[in-house]
């Protein structure tokens, strides 16, 4: 029963975020000067009509909320209209109904390009995430095992400078040696007009593509699972059962299996779950460093065309994410360590 | 993790490795081609980027087509017919011409699409065309007549970029959502497959009315990082790029496998600098903040930045020295429209100092910097760009310098293309920004900027103000004569050389690039340099 | 380890002789020293080191654009044909200053919320905390792209950027340490006897928390020079400093890599990966220095916890 309520306070609290999250949003990118006609675009061959058609057809015609006409500059305006006629509520009643507006760029619904980009991005990131986990991990035992001898240090030496590298230099250099010494795609996550014949090949041009990116991110990625795996076994290590464990013969593998791995996990939940929002800082860089159509891409560019109705989903889309992300991090957290339940 | 695992992952990652390779495809000769952008959307009503008509110059046909050297030909009309007074226009549009899907393309096709770039308001770039445009008939399946309400020279290029849509298509759907996918045109080639902001992969039509493409397809290949985009050309990944930095143009020139090509590009383009030369009685009233420095305003003194910037220098830098000096802005690859007759202000920073010390700009307190006459402010002038620009930075700080060698200090800001264009125009709050513009064959718009109309607009960027030239713009407008028309034009160039309302640094020459053992019989003889065009995606072959 | 260690606290200041004693003997922290402070004299005397003036003003021949390292110019020339081994040098102090004055504005958010939220616990902590959660989950990027859209791309405002987006973890570490710390027996005490609030928090917490903030400070700026550099490579900095970031973007921007120009590319990035690598190995020397009990804290392992990269 405790339990039970923890987990509701812990939904409501996920769900005040969310609020609260998408009203910054929505000021946030309200308080930047310049409207999509001109932006990114410096055409003033546009006539006023076709200033206002534009304005009318992003719904920037209307008022910001009661009270403010517009934020950038900050003109107050009617208080007593109606509500449902402010481009506030507007916004939240298309985000109900699973709209995030339309690109300025690319005149597409912004749900339909982050659903088509989404899929991209967290097959990338998966498949990255596993690797570093698993490769961290291991790195992390052995550092520990045999910690304070050479390995340990070259181990640990390794882990922080694969995670002092910038994420996009590292990106390049790669790039340029995968692509010339081993031949390997320098964009995209597929070979564009290429004809099948069997699904093997289909899915050896998908992972042909996938190599170098994923391997720039679990460079990245790597060194902070090995540090959190290290200290975790280490601490295992010097407690007193082991000793015990030991005493009964148990094997080294098997104390590692079963008491270190173990413990290690709750930190790994944690830092999986905080990691979401670096994972997609890294997205931006890798992808587009390597063209992968993913999240990442798309940000990318929206920032370099200010194509704000694009860069306010996608971070919408984030926050919710690391959001969730957190708050079954946070359950599976309260329902493994039975001291978290008492608080 | 066991041993066995990690060798197993090994193995894996060796396969793709090995068994990957160039793959053949059954798709016939595909040719290849990389860039860094990507159409902003296939639908033409409401694209922007030159990407969206690079496709649609492959998918669409329109009434005329540009050459390489500049002339226009009619594409889907036989004849032209003009009457007398310059107004009517009737065009005999040929029999045989279908769409992708099967559907015969007639002048009621034609007649569509005008009316509809002519009415649509949310098409913002295309219905400027139609401004000229009374009414358009088409009388049969073969006839289009089109009125114009003031008879003008240039036809041609207003015509260029209308592309003709199928109607039986087009009338279903509402024009500004449509996002045109299937893009069912009735030029050499056809869409297959498109992936925003990936790839864009289109078939040949084999039986086009006017000429098939030797190939089979073209894919388009989308690169954000332009290293890659070299990369990919020298790894063989694509078969020809269609830009480049200017950096890389020496290292490939030496990859036996690859040829440079460099000339004036197609569409013609112009970088720059801006003086806010707006006099207190032209500033707009509503939006106007006109607070340019004064000294601005003096000829002489942009007369000696003109002499204190080494263009050259600039050229070399930024551009790798694949440029040339500018003189104004109709640049060199409007061909005839640009007068070449003028001589440029030459780089002499002795006689920039005379010219400032005899216009009484002094450095009365030595610190380095000239005063106003009166002494009233120093010289330093804010000098700005948009912050996306990969050039600007590096022309910026050399002005600084070279200005600077002179006494005129810069303050150099990178501002957000947005905040720029706020600063910019109509409310001149700026003295000095590097911009610059994308144009039309025709120079009929880059003319249009430095009128005195455009000034409340937001069209003029430096406040620029002179009947004559004024006079001269609306003689042009309606010459018909197209010699007559260019004896105007020259003309008008010489009186904004002389009063030197910008300094043009240089006009940028395009940089592609193709591998000469893919395909072979790129259109390099030409005056521009477009190889993405169908002049050259219409006649390349496979290199047997 | 010289240290006593009584409670969960780290060990009071024993003096600098008995910390330096300790800290000598962490080779981390010791590599992790020397690599900062080897940063720290570049950026210092950079104008004796550097062989030119980065800002001097040379005709520059489109020779000079990319030219290979030579005796004269050892790591050669950048795309303005500007020798390479100066501008890294005078880079570093840009690098250094963002990471520092970045941190020092994170540090001060983050300690004072964090002191603030543990020492007063109940309504303030409470809405202080759920802030700082809040702040975990929001996306740092539109904050940045909208701050440098309003404002202008600037030193000061990449700094402030930087600063006012990565405090949350350092809220979250002092808190727990605050909290800790304020039910010690001396705290009691000096409460007993009368003393305010303030003169609690100055004499007594801060003492204690400020080896935790010492540590975090190390790692925050290493996350700084990192995040200086993305946001260069997203274009949202200033073109006109000089800094490690600013050198990576023009090598993008300007195809160094398609110029086969490697220097221009590699220099700054290995600038960048030793200052941060410095910078983590000295915070997690110091961690195991000041704190032994710390090494053995799962939690306390990643940098990531107790900061974060940009974009979160």
């Amino acid at each position: 029963m405790r339990y039970f309520r923890i987990v509701l306070r812990k939904l409501a609290w996920a769900v005040f975020t969310v609020v609260f999250v998408i009203c910054l949003n929505f000021f946030l990118f309200r308080v930047l000067p310049g409207d999509p006609a001109r932006a990114g675009i410096r055409d003033p061959r546009l006539t006023r009509q076709a200033i206002e058609a534009i304005q009318v057809r992003f719904g920037l015609d209307k008022p910001v909320i009661n009270c403010v006409e517009s934020l950038n500059p900050f003109t107050p305006g009617d208080c007593l209209i109606n509500p449902l006629q402010t481009q506030f509520f507007i916004y939240v009643s298309n985000l109900l109904r699973g709209e995030l507006g339309i690109s300025y760029h690319s005149n597409r619904p912004v749900a339909t390009i982050l659903r088509e980009q989404l899929w991209n991005t967290i097959l990338l990131i998966g498949v990255a995430q596993v690797l570093a986990i698993v490769l961290g991990m291991t790195l992390g035992i052995a550092a520990a095992w045999k910690a304070r001898t050479p390995i340990d240090y070259l181990a640990l030496l390794g882990s922080l400078m694969a995670w002092s590298l910038p994420t996009f230099w590292l990106g390049i250099i790669l790039l340029f040696w995968g692509s010339t010494s081993l031949g390997l795609p320098t964009a995209g996550k597929s070979t564009p007009g290429a004809n099948y014949a069997t699904l093997w090949q289909q899915w050896a041009d998908l992972g042909r593509h996938l190599i170098l990116p994923t391997l720039t991110y679990t460079i990245v990625f790597l060194g902070e699972y090995m540090l959190i795996m290290r200290s975790a076994v280490l601490d295992v290590l010097s407690e007193d059962y082991i000793l015990t464990a030991k005493a009964k013969g148990l094997s080294t593998f098997q104390i590692l299996k079963d008491h270190a791995l173990q413990n290690a996990m709750l930190p790994m939940v944690t830092i999986i779950a905080l990691n979401l929002g670096f994972t997609v800082a890294g997205a931006i860089q890798i992808e587009s460093v390597f063209s992968w159509p993913g999240l990442g891409k798309a940000i990318f560019d929206a920032v370099g065309r200010r194509d704000y109705p694009v860069l306010q989903g996608a971070f919408l889309l984030i926050a919710v994410a690391v959001i969730l992300a957190n708050l079954i991090a946070d359950l599976f957290y309260s329902y493994l360590d039975p001291r978290v339940q008492t608080e | 993790m066991k041993l066995k695992q990690y060798l197993a992952l090994c193995l894996l990652i060796f396969l793709l490795v090995a068994c990957g390779g160039r793959d053949s495809g059954d798709g016939g000769v595909v040719l290849n081609v990389g860039w860094a952008g990507s159409p902003d959307t296939l639908n033409l009503g409401v694209a922007v980027l030159t990407e969206a008509y690079t496709i649609a110059e492959l998918v669409y046909e329109s009434m005329y087509q540009l050459n390489l050297d500049g002339t226009y030909t009619l594409e889907v009309a036989d004849t032209v017919l003009l009457s007398d007074d310059g107004l009517v226009y009737t065009y005999k549009i040929r029999n045989g011409i279908t769409f992708h899907d099967g559907e015969p393309l007639t002048a009621r096709d034609v007649a569509f699409s005008y009316r509809l770039y002519q009415e649509q308001e949310g098409y913002p770039f295309l219905s400027i065309y139609t401004y000229y445009f009374d009414t358009i008939e088409a009388p049969d399946d073969s006839t289009l007549v089109l009125t114009l309400t003031e008879p003008i020279p240039n036809i041609e290029s207003q015509l260029l970029f209308l592309y003709i849509l199928p109607e039986h298509i087009w009338s279903e759907v509402d024009p500004v959502e449509y996002e045109n996918t299937e893009m069912i045109g009735s030029g050499p080639f056809k869409m297959k497959e498109y992936r925003q902001n990936q790839f864009v992969h289109l078939e040949a039509v084999k039986n086009h009315h006017l000429q098939s493409p030797k190939i089979d397809g073209v894919i388009f290949r989308t690169y954000d990082n332009q290293d890659a985009l070299v990369q990919a050309l020298r790894t063989g990944q694509v078969d020809m790029i269609t830009e480049m930095p200017n950096t890389a143009v020496a290292t490939l020139r030496n990859d036996s496998n690859i040829e440079v090509v460099v000339g004036p590009p197609l569409a013609p383009s112009v970088t720059d600098i801006i003086f806010n030369q707006v006099l207190p009685e032209n500033c707009p009233p509503d939006d106007g903040v006109c607070t340019g420095h004064p000294a601005l305003l003096d000829r002489t003194v942009r007369l000696a930045l003109s002499h204190a910037t080494d263009k050259q220098q600039i050229i070399d830098v930024v551009l790798l020295g694949l440029g040339a000096p500018g003189l104004t802005l109709i640049p060199d690859s409007l061909g005839v429209f640009y007068n070449d007759s003028l001589v440029d202000y030459a780089y002499d920073p002795a006689l920039a100092n005379r010219l400032l010390d005899e216009a009484g700009y002094l450095d009365t307190n030595g610190d380095g910097v000239r005063e106003m006459p009166d002494g009233s402010r120093p010289l330093t002038l804010r000098m700005n760009w948009p912050s996306d620009s990969t050039s600007a930075p590096r022309m910026a700080e050399l002005l600084n310098s070279m200005w600077g060698a002179v006494g005129v200090r810069t303050e150099l800001q990178a501002l957000d293309p947005d905040a720029l264009t706020a600063i910019c125009c109509p409310s001149f709050d700026f003295d000095v920004i590097l911009w610059g513009w994308g144009s039309d064959p025709d120079p009929g718009f880059l003319l249009s900027v430095m009128l005195t109309d455009e000034i409340p607009t937001g069209n003029s960027e430096t406040g620029y103000s002179n009947p004559a030239y004024d006079a001269l713009y609306r003689q042009q407008a309606v010459e018909l004569d197209k010699n007559k028309r260019i004896e105007l034009i020259w003309e008008m160039q010489r009186i904004v050389f002389e009063d030197v309302v910008y300094i043009i640094p240089y006009y940028a020459q395009e940089t592609q690039a193709y591998r000469v053992d893919r395909f072979t019989g790129w259109r390099t003889d030409g005056d521009k340099v477009a190889l993405e065009d169908p002049s050259s995606l219409l006649v390349i072959e496979p290199v047997k | 380890m010289s240290a006593v260690i009584t409670s969960k606290a780290p060990p009071p200041a024993t003096g600098f002789l008995g910390f330096w004693h300790t800290f000598r003997r962490n080779k981390m922290a010791v590599v992790g020293l020397f690599m900062l402070v080897m940063a720290i004299l570049t950026a210092l005397f950079a104008p004796q080191l550097a062989p030119y003036d980065p800002k001097a003003i040379t005709r520059v021949t489109i020779e000079d654009i990319y030219a290979r390292p030579s005796a004269a110019h050892w790591l050669g020339k950048d795309d303005a044909g500007r020798d390479v081994l100066s501008s890294f040098i005078y880079g570093s102090r840009v690098s250094l200053i963002v990471g520092f004055f970045a941190s020092m504005i994170s540090i001060f958010i983050g300690g004072v919320i964090g002191i603030v939220a543990g020492f007063y616990g109940g309504r303030v902590e409470n809405l202080l905390m759920r802030f700082t959660d809040v702040m975990l989950v929001i996306p740092d990027l539109p904050l940045t792209v909208v701050i440098v859209a309003l404002t202008k791309p600037s030193l000061f405002n990449i700094i402030f950027v930087i600063g006012i987006v990565g405090w949350t973890g350092t809220a979250r570490l002092v808190r727990s340490q605050t909290l800790a710390v304020k039910e010690r027996k001396f705290v009691l005490r000096a409460r007993a006897i009368g003393a305010g609030n303030l003169h609690i928090i100055r004499y007594h917490i801060l003492p204690l928390v400020l080896p935790l903030l010492v540590v975090n400070t190390v790692l925050i700026i290493s996350l700084a020079i990192l995040n200086e550099s993305t946001l260069s490579f997203l274009g949202l900095s200033d073109p006109t400093t000089l800094s490690w970031g600013q050198m990576l973007n023009f090598a993008f921007t300007r195809g160094a890599m398609s110029a086969g120009a490697w220097w221009v590319l590699v220099t700054p990035g290995l600038g960048i990966v030793w200052l941060v690598l410095g910078c983590t190995l000295l915070g997690q020397g110091l961690e195991q220095v000041l704190n032994p009990r710390l090494e053995a804290h799962h939690l306390a392992a990643g940098p990531g916890m107790v900061a974060r990269r940009l974009g979160d």
